[in-house]
């Protein structure tokens, strides 16, 4: 079920209220199990869409459980191996279409995100971290959390355990208000900024693949508006749902991790990454990057090889992570873009240290040019790059791409460069002055102030609903 | 091994990789606090971490590091 | 669980009070219009409804009356070239409505004149006279013409508007009414407050329109329309652009023919009267458009067939074809609509005035009421 239709509405009022009828814990761990089994059927026509998810499961569980007993390392290599190639296979990459498919339609939301957890458990079983068994209702349970299902956040198994059926968030009347008003910000995101930011950009981008011929400085000007206003509609309707989603698990008595703080005020591409998506990066960071750093520096002890053995590490993670975003070709390019920010922005670190020292580098990146140069470029990058998420064809994206040359793609990164830097600098300079008159915040702040901001809130959302002419839908959940 | 000495040979570990001299760790100390304490300088402190002390860290045992204080337990519980 | 129930209690008891109080300032800001009779749509943005879909769809349950009604319509060149203001001083027997839409194809049109019978649930009720205006644009598939990527491929602006509020649900089908026509007004009043909130965003917007650019919106005032002249460049742009619409490379679509014919069929069968009325596009347009030699011949073709029912009349108004009169490559400038609309009035009272229809001899091309000839001619 959507997450903006009423049918999810009901739902969720439905399972938070018999969450909250008794304390029992296997009670409460009965409720959540059938909520997630009642939100994946949602998603079926028929029953047969769901064999190869169950399978998918069963093969994890099958895998870890195995794990628990014999902790060899063969053991994990073939069993990563085994559900990597099972993934593969049911994603339906476009590089292995030779492999053949099944030969009927069935569900592949929440795959990815499933693969996530099962590599967690698998790898942290076999190292001893999670020493206890997990059972198959709590394997469920974790794999399937109905509120992480379609786009997670990923959170730890030894994290969601601490919360399965546990109230681990202490509820009163003020941590209840605040989610309630998280999920209605988080609806106002999804479904006013975005949409609006979609509806904008949906105008765009037919208008730089039509026919013709448009002057230069049009062009830069159409392809720097649509590739930002995606950037605004990607950020606003993934983190406006991830809003929704942990507001909701307060209701549920958990503690989900945050998966964006903040991330247009990074500095640097690697400083962005830790602010966006975080649990996927940090995934990441965990299974890839680390070991992946700690066997090249074994291999190749000697400090000085360490920056760029880093370079490499760094690379691969993103490109990987890119990759991982979709089943085209185009994802490749958005893979090694990922991978080139990385490596580009830890190779400006290693020179301006060296060159600089450490201290004056330093000093140098507090300086005010410098911070809003950086800004400014950080998401310039990362808005550019997003276009291989809006042309999944690898020749809309060439055509596109040729279309605009290279004299067209650097206008566009410095355009889009300067205007974010600018905005910051004007955002940092204004937002401190913009504080309500003391009368009016306590008013607003009142039970009854706090409640009808709320209410006009949720009036204008239904208001730009109606608007509207398509329902907004999730964008990640394609990822 | 008692924390006050795991602290000390800890202290030399970091400041031998991190080539500060002048280093100084207490319990709360996170790596936004130390020069060069960045993801990578992390792994190689583990490393220099499990040869010095002969103990072996999990992938979500490194990942989940915050501060020294849970180096230090965590170098405590393993050895 | 107390905090989360008495949470929810809150929630619903703001929005409650804000919805009706919002509901309310609604009635102060835009009195409900009474329910004396048919009206014209074409006003819509002066109203709470804002867009002619929206006016016609929420605001039809007017057209439930006993009386004589004549109800235009067709597209934007019909809305434009029609003036209700005009034509019902002129005719004392009936109420005229103009419900054109703009962009609208044969299909849209079909919506309409469903949705106006099935408003219309009194027997008693005198019968219509449905003046349908049409031209070559209005035969393209809805596929086609509703496009644009943020509707739903093929749904017609009333098809929105029919979603928008839930009054009618998606199938596979098409809309199906969730909410019963007589149940109507009640509907309205119930979204009146969204309503108003949208109309104030709207305002809003042309409040924004007016600050950077100076003029309301986009659309050319009709004294602008009133002085332009098409270039040689535009009008190559709005042959490109008729081509890029129609579906077809030439000639037009069958199946929207075909929908007119049944569409006039099952009205003049049920006893109404329909006018259809074959718009005039400028001289340079018609002798350039590859559909318009092939619209022609068809609705010869349906006029042929239907010219023998005593409720069907059909008119040309060829002869109204000066470039200059048109502020584009199809609607016409005021001074010419003006005529336009004398036209339809001096036909309409004698065709929808009778009590009972005895078919007026009315010629296709030039009749006497066109007492103003054309400027360039």
């Amino acid at each position: 079920m959507s997450l903006t239709s009423p049918l999810f509405f009901a739902f969720l009022a439905g399972v938070i209220l018999a969450y909250h009828i008794s304390e029992s814990v296997p009670y409460r761990r009965l409720v959540l199990g059938f909520g997630n089994a009642i939100f994946i059927a949602s998603y079926l026509t028929d029953y047969i869409q769901i064999l190869p998810l169950l399978a998918f499961l069963l093969l994890g569980y099958a895998c870890v459980s195995i794990l628990s007993v014999w902790k060899s390392s063969l053991a994990l290599g073939l069993a990563v191996l085994g559900v990597l190639a099972c993934y593969v296979f049911l994603k339906r990459f476009s590089f292995f279409d030779d492999l053949g498919r099944l030969p009927f339609p069935y569900l592949t939301i929440g795959l990815s995100y499933i693969l996530f957890r099962i590599l967690h458990i698998m790898v942290d079983v076999h190292s001893g971290d999670l020493e206890e068994r997990i059972g198959p209702t709590a394997f469920f349970r974790y794999t399937c959390n109905f509120l992480c299902f379609v786009s997670g956040p990923i959170q730890r198994y030894q994290d969601f355990r601490a919360a399965d059926g546990i109230a681990v968030v202490k509820l009163d009347a003020d941590a209840v208000f605040r989610a309630f008003s998280r999920v209605v910000a988080g609806y106002a995101k999804f479904v006013i900024i975005a949409a609006v930011a979609e509806y904008a950009f949906s105008f765009l981008k037919p208008q730089l693949f039509q026919a013709g011929d448009p002057s230069f400085a049009r062009l830069c000007m159409l392809y720097a508006a649509a590739a930002s206003l995606y950037t605004v509609y990607l950020y606003y309707n993934f983190s406006g749902y991830m809003d929704i989603v942990l507001a909701s698990g307060v209701l549920l008595g958990q503690t989900l991790p945050e998966n964006f703080d903040r991330p247009f005020s990074a500095r640097s591409f690697l400083e962005f990454w830790q602010r966006w998506h975080m649990t996927l990066s940090q995934w990441f960071k965990f299974y890839l990057f680390n070991p992946l750093v700690m066997l090249l520096m074994s291999c190749f002890p000697a400090p000085a090889l360490t920056a760029y053995l880093g370079v490499f590490a760094f690379f691969v993670t993103f490109l990987v992570m890119g990759v991982w975003h979709g089943t085209t070709a185009v994802f490749v390019v958005y893979g090694l873009l990922m991978g080139a920010g990385a490596s580009i922005n830890k190779l400006w670190q290693v020179a301006c240290a060296e060159r600089l020292g450490k201290k004056r580098y330093r000093t140098m990146t507090e300086t005010l040019g410098y911070v809003y140069f950086a800004r400014g470029v950080t998401i310039s990058y990362f808005v550019l790059a997003l276009t291989c998420l809006w042309t999944p064809e690898l020749s809309d994206f060439t055509r596109l791409i040729g279309r605009l040359g290279p004299a067209g793609m650097s206008a566009a990164f410095a355009g889009i460069a300067f205007a974010f830097g600018l905005f910051w600098w004007l955002a940092d300079r204004v937002a401190p002055r913009l504080a309500a008159p003391a009368f009016l915040a306590t008013a607003r702040d009142s039970l009854v102030g706090r409640n009808l901001t709320l209410a006009s809130q949720m009036m204008v959302i239904v208001a730009v609903t109606a608007l509207l002419h398509k329902s907004p839908d999730f964008v990640y959940k394609a990822f | 091994m008692d924390q006050a000495q795991i602290y000390a040979k800890l202290t030399s570990v970091f400041r031998d990789v991190l080539d500060e001299d002048d280093l100084a760790l207490t319990a709360a100390t996170t790596a936004d606090d130390v020069d060069g304490w960045d993801s990578l300088s992390h792994i190689r402190l583990v490393l220099a971490v499990s040869k010095s002390f002969g103990v072996k860290f999990s992938a979500s045992e490194i990942g989940g590091l915050k501060n020294v204080g849970e180096f230090v337990e965590l170098i405590q519980k393993k050895s | 669980m107390r905090y989360i129930l008495r949470q929810t209690a809150l929630t619903f008891a703001s929005f409650a009070l804000l919805y009706v109080l919002i509901g309310g300032l609604s009635y102060l800001v835009f009195p409900d219009p009474s329910h004396g009779g048919p009206r014209d749509f074409q006003v819509a943005e002066r109203t709470l409804f804002m867009t002619v879909p929206k006016y016609v769809f929420l605001g039809r349950s007017v057209l439930d009356t006993p009386d004589s009604k004549v109800l235009i319509v067709g597209a934007s060149n019909t809305a434009v070239g029609f003036i209700q203001k005009l034509i019902q001083p002129k005719l004392a027997c009936a109420k005229v409505s103009n419900l054109a839409m703009g962009g609208a194809n044969i299909s849209e049109v079909a919506q309409v004149i469903d949705l106006v019978r099935e408003t219309q649930s009194r027997p008693s009720a005198a019968p219509n006279t449905f003046v349908i205006g049409v031209w070559y644009g209005m035969f393209a598939d809805s596929d086609i013409r509703f496009a644009d990527p943020d509707r739903n491929r093929g749904e017609s602006d009333l098809d929105i508007e029919k979603y928008r509020y839930g009054f009618y649900r998606r199938t596979a089908n098409g809309p199906v009414a969730v909410l019963p026509s007589k149940w109507l007004d009640a509907g309205v009043m119930a979204i009146r407050p969204l309503l108003l909130v949208e109309k104030a965003a709207r305002e809003a917007r042309t409040g924004v329109n007016l600050l950077l650019t100076g003029r309301r919106s986009a659309q050319r005032t009709e004294v602008e329309r009133e002085a332009a002249v098409m270039s040689e460049q535009d009008k190559k742009k709005a042959l490109e652009y008729w081509q890029e619409s129609m579906g077809f490379k030439s000639g037009i679509s069958e199946t929207q023919f075909n929908l007119l014919s049944s569409t006039v069929a099952s009205l003049l069968d049920s006893g109404e009267r329909v006018v259809l009325v074959d718009l005039p596009i400028p001289s340079w347009h018609r002798d350039a458009s590859p559909y318009q030699l092939g619209y022609e011949q068809k609705l010869q073709e349906l006029s042929g067939q239907f010219k023998e029912r005593s409720n069907f009349i059909s008119i040309s108004m060829g002869d109204l074809d000066g470039n200059l009169d048109y502020s584009d490559e199809v609607h016409a400038k005021r001074h010419l609509a003006n005529i336009w609309s004398e036209r339809l009035a001096g036909i309409l009272s004698s065709f929808a005035c009778q009590e009972k229809t005895n078919k007026p001899k009315v010629s296709s091309r030039a009749p006497e009421q066109a007492t103003a000839a054309s400027s360039d001619h």
